[in-house]
């Protein structure tokens, strides 16, 4: 006992509530119980607030829906197999199974006059039920129904011998009034009870009252003054659920059970056997001959239920009696033939799957569970007007011989709508509805593993489709109704949409891996590759503008795309420009320069040219690294959460080298130097006003040592040597040269060999023209080059900072025993920087071309050996200057500065009188 | 081992029986002081103690020194056993001990046919003087047993063992006199054996007067009954008796019978009802009246209380179940008698009352305190249409046209819903029942439906035209012709008429009659003719039509055809009858009144001068 009561009070609340919400009652489970036992019927009463709850044993327990709270238990000396709640839903009846019908009255349950505190005692009260409260002392009672309330009558029905008894009582003092007997027609009753009890079905005879809807409130209330509470019998079962009451449209009343019933408002008691028949049974006809027990149809399976819908005003216009196995026969009025006219009832039976375990009434249809489903049944002709008569089919026997099987067939698919799924499995027991304020559709269920559950069904799927609405609220409810369709609408356009956006980033995505493999192959394969043969490649072309007085570089980098592949938006094109070597600031930065070009949509095969400034003249230390790079930004395509998200992961996003969700791909890394930067002038001198410097006044940065250089020639020529123009062009003039041997340069350069072509200015041009249009300013030489078509072997152009240059190639011969023939390519120019950039720049160009070329010449190792032992020569005798130079600093003595400078200057312009060949 | 412990355990069982009895019987005793509801709870546990009392005697085997013990706690068991109506279980339970009994004693296990079964065992045990009381005990058991299964054969063959027993009985009691402690028995065997043989001779009594057989019922029942038998019975007996007389064609003796039957027992119904019977035989409506009020409030009394404490051990009731006798004695109920009544005071002069009868009988029909007046299958009331009618041409009869507007109002709202556009009647109409009841509905109602509709317009245009509204007169009559006229008898050549088909044209002439009165009054004297012409078409039998239709003709000139038509009606004057015509079929007795008197002066003076 104890144990149960406590399963009864860990209630839990679990909404189950699907996916299909229109479709899914919501299932909240109040209690537990005992598992019904099989072969027993278990049943569920509404009770206002209480429910009642009996599961086969020997408990009936009264359950509060308000506290939610068992509040009471009732012991009964035998097993429980069935109870019924009286009219005035003041007691409740109770049929044991060896002993016969008690009846407890339940506000003795309910003492509500002691203090509230009390009530709060943890445990449900526990009451015993003794004797004293045999009602009906008969072991076979079966069913029982009580009507009008304690001043009326109880019904029982007992099978005795064969027999249907039905007896009946007086409710006041359980006098035995009459009994009335009815012959069993298939003595199956127990076998088949056995054999349902698998199933949990319980066959027993299923009563109900039918009460004519134009009939006053039951005259029997007039003789029970006590119950105050008393509800009028009449008052719409919808309110009194658990009463099995339920009125008739008077016409229907009078043609089921005659003008005599109609006369006298007596109350009908119907009945449903367990072998199928319907039987009705006048509650005050004395005088009517014949038998007082009327079978009105056979519907050759166990009745489940007797009822009518509870929803309309002036009585149902239909009887419903529900099968075990299905079959559904409704019971309406219909136009008589033509013969005779008027009215008569006729019957439509349809079906539908069953088990039947349990039905109850809704407004417009039924709800009832085949145990593994519940169901809503929606039943037609309630609303409508009466069917047809060819439609529904007019039960006589003589009738019935003439018409083929096929034809009732027919008629009984069209008769019912198919039931509507409530998606609830195992309910044995059902009662309601109730209707809470905003008219939701509530049930009480009892489970097959005895759990009380209030099922809370989804709002228009009420059993009865539609629900009928007052007319004020039909455009309310349109509205509704409209503003839903349009909710999901949008939210179905939001899905298609993301539908969408999810295709398109995986197509990206896609694009992006390939694009990714691409280039990633690319670096792994090496670097061998040569330019051309990239599939994405870029290359940059330095150019000077002139703008608002100022001549400022930009480069132009110019992207091909000639790989299968769209670079679409999101990818980004990066070009890094550092210089190469430049003086660390204090900070330790390295200042390098990006800029980024988004890309529109670059097609396979098209190109994209940018150009960015990278300086205004003199600003920047050259050589710069240009390096190009692809980039490729996740965030755009993933958005900021989902990146995060995918971050946040780690290793996948490592792996593929997202840092901060950007691909970035490097292509090409390209060098612009001194040369590149070369505005080539033409291979005349250009004209030049001589007092002016050669410093461009408005350059803002100068080289330190080109600033220590001018103040040195102004010094100069303060000095007043006489002939400055040339002192100053000559004396002024920094010059670098660089010897490469000729036969090196003929090979790699693709030139002619001497013997066949004349003259060697022709390799001296070659060379020059080699080395500016390496850089980004080759082709605008040539354009501009010489107007006679002959390659000149001396260029003038113009540097950054502005100064002049002169580029000379000139054919030299080096060494004294074995002559070899060299290039010598002389850089000159008044600034020392121009000069060593520009130097480096050629030497880095030869360099270049001396790995493409490498081990070609063997030859040439004497005349290696030769400039070597020259080379050491000078740098003894550039040591011992330096050293002299160092000396009277040493010592002390006080020299001026000017000649130490002097001194270093020579030793460095000796050092750079590069005495080596480059072969 | 038994036989030491034997005397201890005798004394033992012995104990335990006789506590069960003496609880039994303190409880009888103390009467009032327990409800009936304790009564069955300790006669249940009397029931299971004895029963088990009973097995553990039964489960070491017999031995004469405990027989007859146990054949006393058979006997406690069994009656037990009866009031419980364990009824099969008793008599195995009764069979069995014998037979271990006979075993006891050395006997060999005598057929299961119950004459020689019981002449076996009074042969062997009944010679045993200790144990001749209790088997004759059980003998009286066993009586009870055949009586309340209807087993009379039994009975008549035993008839001589039977009648023994009453010293048997005695004897054995003065031959266990002397014993120490005697186990006690719950009803003692004489009382029993008295009973049994006042319920025999009813039973016999009723049996052979149901099959026929009256002369031989009547010596049965004349047979010296005990004076000490109860009451009803003793009632029962002289009813039972006045049938027999009745039947056999003395109603007067039969009367006497009856009223000997109501002073033993003034509660006994039946005599009433028959003593009704025989007043109606007899014509003595007066009589039959009052003593129709008399059964009424009777039977209206509150039924007797249940006896307060245990009911008894074996009532009477159970010893009688016999259908024949049930049926004999069978009274209608409380409803049907008030019927009677009213309907006997309308037509015999008393109206007033008979319409306070009436209206009495509708409220005890709306209300449902009928149904604990009992139902009764034997003479039932009308069908309620027809009541209603009743009621309310008693109430026209007793001048309350309003009252009997209002009656016939609730017939025709009732009905109106389930009148059929028109209705084909065959003759004879068993051809066309049988299809109608199995219609869902009530399809044999729909002539009914028809008849009630009419008959409650027909009542409404007799009291407008009480009311001397003739407008609305005509239109109810009218309404009631028209309604009359849906239904088509096809006539098959019978000869006799089916009531429905009696009372359809009875309605139509009445109607008719009524709308041709009507028109006179409305100086349409063409119509009227043709109404009352057609009026007598239908129903030959309707008298004032007759002489209307003289007084119109004669109005109309037509003073020949008048005189034609007088003489026509005089001679024939032979006026059908109207036995069991219902009230509201016979001729309106509050309508226009003719001056009939100076009708018949005129026609005659005028005959006279025409003959002379």
């Amino acid at each position: 006992m104890e144990g149960y009561l406590l399963r009864a009070h860990d209630k839990r609340k679990e909404q189950v509530l699907s996916t299909m919400e229109a479709r899914c009652a919501v299932v909240e489970t109040w209690a537990e119980f005992e598992c019904p036992s099989p072969g027993t019927a278990a049943k569920v009463i509404l009770s206002g607030e209480d429910v009642l709850i009996c599961t086969g044993s020997d408990e009936v327990s009264v359950f509060n829906t308000q506290e939610l709270k068992l509040t009471a238990v009732l012991q009964f000396l035998s097993p429980v197999c069935h109870i019924v709640l009286s009219e005035d839903k003041q007691s409740v009846y109770a049929v044991c199974e060896s002993d016969g019908v008690y009846c407890v009255s339940l506000p003795t349950l309910h003492p509500r006059s002691p203090t509230p505190p009390a009530d709060h005692s943890p445990g449900p009260a526990l009451f015993k039920v003794s004797s004293n409260s045999l009602a009906a002392r008969d072991e076979g009672v079966c069913s029982l129904i009580e009507v009008g309330g304690s001043g009326g009558t109880l019904v029982t029905v007992s099978l005795r011998d064969a027999t249907w008894w039905f007896t009946l009582y007086k409710a006041a003092d359980h006098q035995k009034l009459t009994q009335f007997s009815l012959p069993v027609v298939s003595v199956g009753h127990h076998v088949e009870s056995e054999e349902d009890g698998a199933a949990g079905l319980v066959m027993r005879p299923v009563l109900a009252c039918v009460y004519s809807s134009d009939a006053p409130p039951s005259s029997s209330s007039s003789s029970s003054s006590s119950t105050t509470t008393k509800l009028p019998p009449l008052s719409s079962s919808s309110s009194s659920p658990g009463i099995k009451h339920f009125l008739l449209e008077p016409l229907l009343f009078k043609l089921l059970f005659g003008v005599d019933a109609a006369l006298i408002n007596s109350p009908m008691i119907l009945c449903g056997l367990p072998d199928g028949r319907l039987c009705s049974l006048p509650l005050l006809l004395p005088g009517r001959p014949g038998p007082h027990v009327r079978v009105l149809h056979s519907m050759e399976q166990p009745i489940t239920f007797i009822g009518t819908t509870t929803g309309t005003h002036d009585g149902p216009k239909c009887l419903v009696a529900v099968g075990q196995w299905g079959r559904v026969v409704l019971v309406r009025t219909c136009e008589g033939g033509p013969e005779e006219g008027g009215k008569v009832a006729a019957l439509t039976e349809g079906c539908v799957s069953g088990p039947v375990v349990c039905v109850c009434a809704g407004m417009e249809g039924l709800y009832y569970s085949t145990g593994s489903d519940l169901l809503a049944l929606d039943l037609p002709g309630v609303r409508e007007a009466s069917p047809k008569p060819e439609e529904s089919l007019v039960v006589g026997h003589g009738e019935r011989q003439g018409q083929g099987q096929a034809m009732v067939r027919h008629r009984e698919s069209a008769a019912l709508q198919s039931p509507v799924s409530l998606n609830v499995c195992r309910v044995i027991a059902l009662a309601g509805p109730s209707h809470n304020a905003s008219g939701i559709v509530q049930l009480v269920a009892l489970s097959l593993r005895g759990r009380l559950q209030r099922l809370t069904l989804p709002k228009g799927t009420e059993a009865g489709g539609v629900p009928r609405l007052p007319l004020s609220q039909v455009g309310q409810r349109v509205r509704d109704l409209l503003a839903a369709i349009g909710d999901v609408c949008e939210r179905a356009s939001v899905l298609k949409s993301t539908i969408q956006s999810k295709n398109h980033s995986l197509r990206h995505l896609n694009q992006v891996l390939n694009v990714c493999c691409l280039l990633l192959a690319n670096q792994n394969s090496g670097e061998q590759l040569p330019v051309s043969n990239k599939p994405i490649r870029c290359h940059v072309v330095a150019k000077w503008s002139r703008l608002l007085q100022r001549d400022s570089l930009n480069l132009t980098c110019v992207l091909d795309n000639s790989s299968p592949y769209v670079l679409e938006r999101n990818w980004t094109f990066c070009v890094r420009v550092r210089p190469l070597s430049y003086p660390h600031p204090a900070g330790g930065d390295i200042t390098s320069q990006t800029f980024s070009f988004p890309f529109q949509k670059l097609e396979p095969g098209g190109r994209m040219e940018v150009s960015l400034p990278l300086t205004t003249a003199g600003d920047t230390s050259f050589p710069v690294t240009v390096s190009c790079s692809l980039t490729y930004s996740l965030q755009s395509l993933l958005g900021s959460e989902e990146l995060s998200r995918l971050l946040a992961n780690g290793e996948p996003a490592s792996r593929l080298g997202l840092e901060g969700g950007w691909v970035s791909l490097a292509l090409d890394t390209l060098t612009v130097d001194w040369l590149d930067t070369l505005q080539v002038t033409g291979t005349t001198p250009p004209h030049r006003d001589p007092n002016r410097p050669s410093v461009s006044p408005d350059t803002v940065s100068m080289d330190i040592v080109e600033a220590f250089l001018s103040t040195r020639r102004i010094r100069a020529s303060g000095r007043g040597d006489g002939g400055e123009g040339t002192v100053a062009s000559d004396g002024g003039l920094f010059s670098a040269s660089i010897k490469v041997s000729t036969e090196l340069l003929r090979g790699t350069l693709g030139l002619e060999p001497p013997g066949s072509a004349g003259p060697s200015q022709g390799v001296c041009g070659s060379v020059l023209g080699w080395l500016l249009s390496q850089g980004p300013g080759g082709e605008d030489w040539r354009s501009r080059g010489d107007k006679g078509g002959q390659e000149s072997s001396v260029v003038y152009a113009r540097c950054l900072g502005r100064h002049t240059v002169k580029l000379t190639a000139k054919e030299v011969t080096v060494g004294d025993t074995s002559v070899k023939e060299a290039v010598e390519v002389q850089v000159q120019c008044s600034s020392m920087a121009a000069v060593c950039g520009l130097h480096h720049a050629v030497l880095s160009r030869v360099q270049a071309l001396l790995q493409g070329a490498a081990g070609t010449q063997e030859s040439s190792m004497g005349v290696q050996g030769l400039c070597l032992r020259q080379a050491l020569q000078r740098a003894q005798v550039l040591s011992e200057h330096l050293q002299e130079a160092r000396i009277p600093e040493a010592i002390g003595l006080g020299m001026t500065t000017g000649q130490t400078t002097k001194t270093l200057f020579s030793v460095y312009r000796q050092l750079r009188e590069n005495p080596l060949l480059i072969l | 081992m038994s036989h030491v412990s034997a005397p201890c355990l005798l004394d033992r069982w012995t104990e335990e029986n006789n506590a069960i009895v003496d609880k039994w019987k303190q409880h009888r005793d103390r009467g009032d002081a327990v409800t009936r509801e304790q009564g069955l709870t300790l006669l249940k546990w009397c029931y299971v103690e004895s029963h088990k009392l009973l097995q553990k005697i039964q489960g070491v085997l017999a031995v004469p020194a405990h027989v007859q013990l146990e054949l006393t706690v058979v006997y406690n068991c069994c009656l037990f056993s009866f009031s419980q109506t364990q009824l099969t279980e008793a008599e195995h339970l009764l069979t069995h001990s014998l037979e271990r009994a006979l075993g006891a004693v050395g006997c060999d296990c005598p057929p299961p046919n119950p004459p020689v079964f019981w002449c076996t065992v009074l042969k062997s045990l009944g010679s045993t003087p200790s144990l001749r009381s209790c088997t004759l005990q059980l003998l009286c058991l066993h009586w009870a047993l055949w009586l309340s299964t209807c087993r009379l054969g039994h009975i008549q063959e035993l008839q001589e063992e039977l009648r023994s027993l009453s010293e048997g009985l005695g004897a054995g009691e003065v031959a266990v006199e002397g014993g120490a402690v005697r186990p006690a028995v719950l009803v003692h065997p004489r009382d029993l054996k008295d009973l049994l043989l006042i319920c025999t001779v009813i039973a016999q009594g009723a049996e052979l007067l149901c099959e026929g057989w009256c002369s031989e019922a009547l010596t049965v029942l004349q047979r010296d009954p005990s004076p000490l038998a109860p009451r009803d019975l003793l009632a029962q007996i002289h009813t039972l008796t006045g049938l027999c007389l009745s039947r056999t064609g003395r109603p007067h003796s039969a009367m006497q019978c009856y009223r000997k039957a109501l002073e033993t027992d003034v509660r006994c119904v039946c005599a009433l009802h028959q003593s009704i019977l025989v007043y109606r035989q007899l014509g003595n409506t007066q009589a039959e009246i009052q003593a129709l009020r008399l059964l009424h409030s009777v039977l209206m009394m509150p039924p007797d209380t249940q006896p307060a404490g245990a009911p008894p051990i074996i009532c009477p009731a159970s010893l009688l179940p016999g259908q024949s006798l049930s049926s004999l004695l069978s009274v209608p109920s409380p409803l049907s008698v008030l019927h009677s009544l009213a309907q006997k005071c309308v037509l015999h002069g008393s109206v007033s009352d008979g319409v306070e009868h009436y209206l009495d009988l509708l409220a005890a029909l709306q209300s449902d305190h009928q149904l604990s007046q009992g139902f009764s299958e034997a003479p039932s009331l009308p069908r309620l249409p027809e009541l209603y009618l009743e009621a309310g041409s008693s109430l026209l009869m007793a001048q309350r046209p309003a009252d009997c507007l209002a009656l016939c109002d609730e017939v025709i709202s009732t009905t109106l819903e389930l009148l059929p556009e028109r209705l084909l009647l065959e003759e004879p109409m068993e051809a066309s029942v049988p299809v109608s009841p199995d219609r869902l509905g009530l399809g044999q109602d729909r002539l009914g439906v028809v008849l009630w509709s009419g008959a409650a317009y027909l009542l409404q245009a007799h009291c407008y035209s009480h009311l001397k509204d003739w407008k609305q007169a005509v239109t109810h009559y009218t309404r009631c012709i028209n309604l009359l006229m849906k239904v088509c008898v096809k006539p098959k050549g019978c000869v006799k008429l089916e009531l429905g088909v009696r009372t359809l044209q009875r309605l139509k002439g009445l109607a008719l009659a009524g709308r041709g009165i009507s028109f006179t009054h409305r100086d349409q004297k063409r119509e009227s003719l043709r109404d009352l012409q057609l009026s007598l078409q239908a129903a030959p039998g309707c008298a004032s039509a007759g002489l209307w239709l003289t007084e119109v003709l004669w109005r109309l000139g037509r003073r020949q055809e008048a005189a034609a038509f007088w003489e026509k009606t005089q001679s024939s004057s032979t006026a059908p009858s109207f036995e069991g015509v219902p009230l509201y079929l016979l001729d309106p007795q509050t309508g226009p009144s003719l001056d009939l008197t100076d009708l018949r002066r005129r026609v005659e003076e005028f005959i006279n001068t025409r003959h002379s």
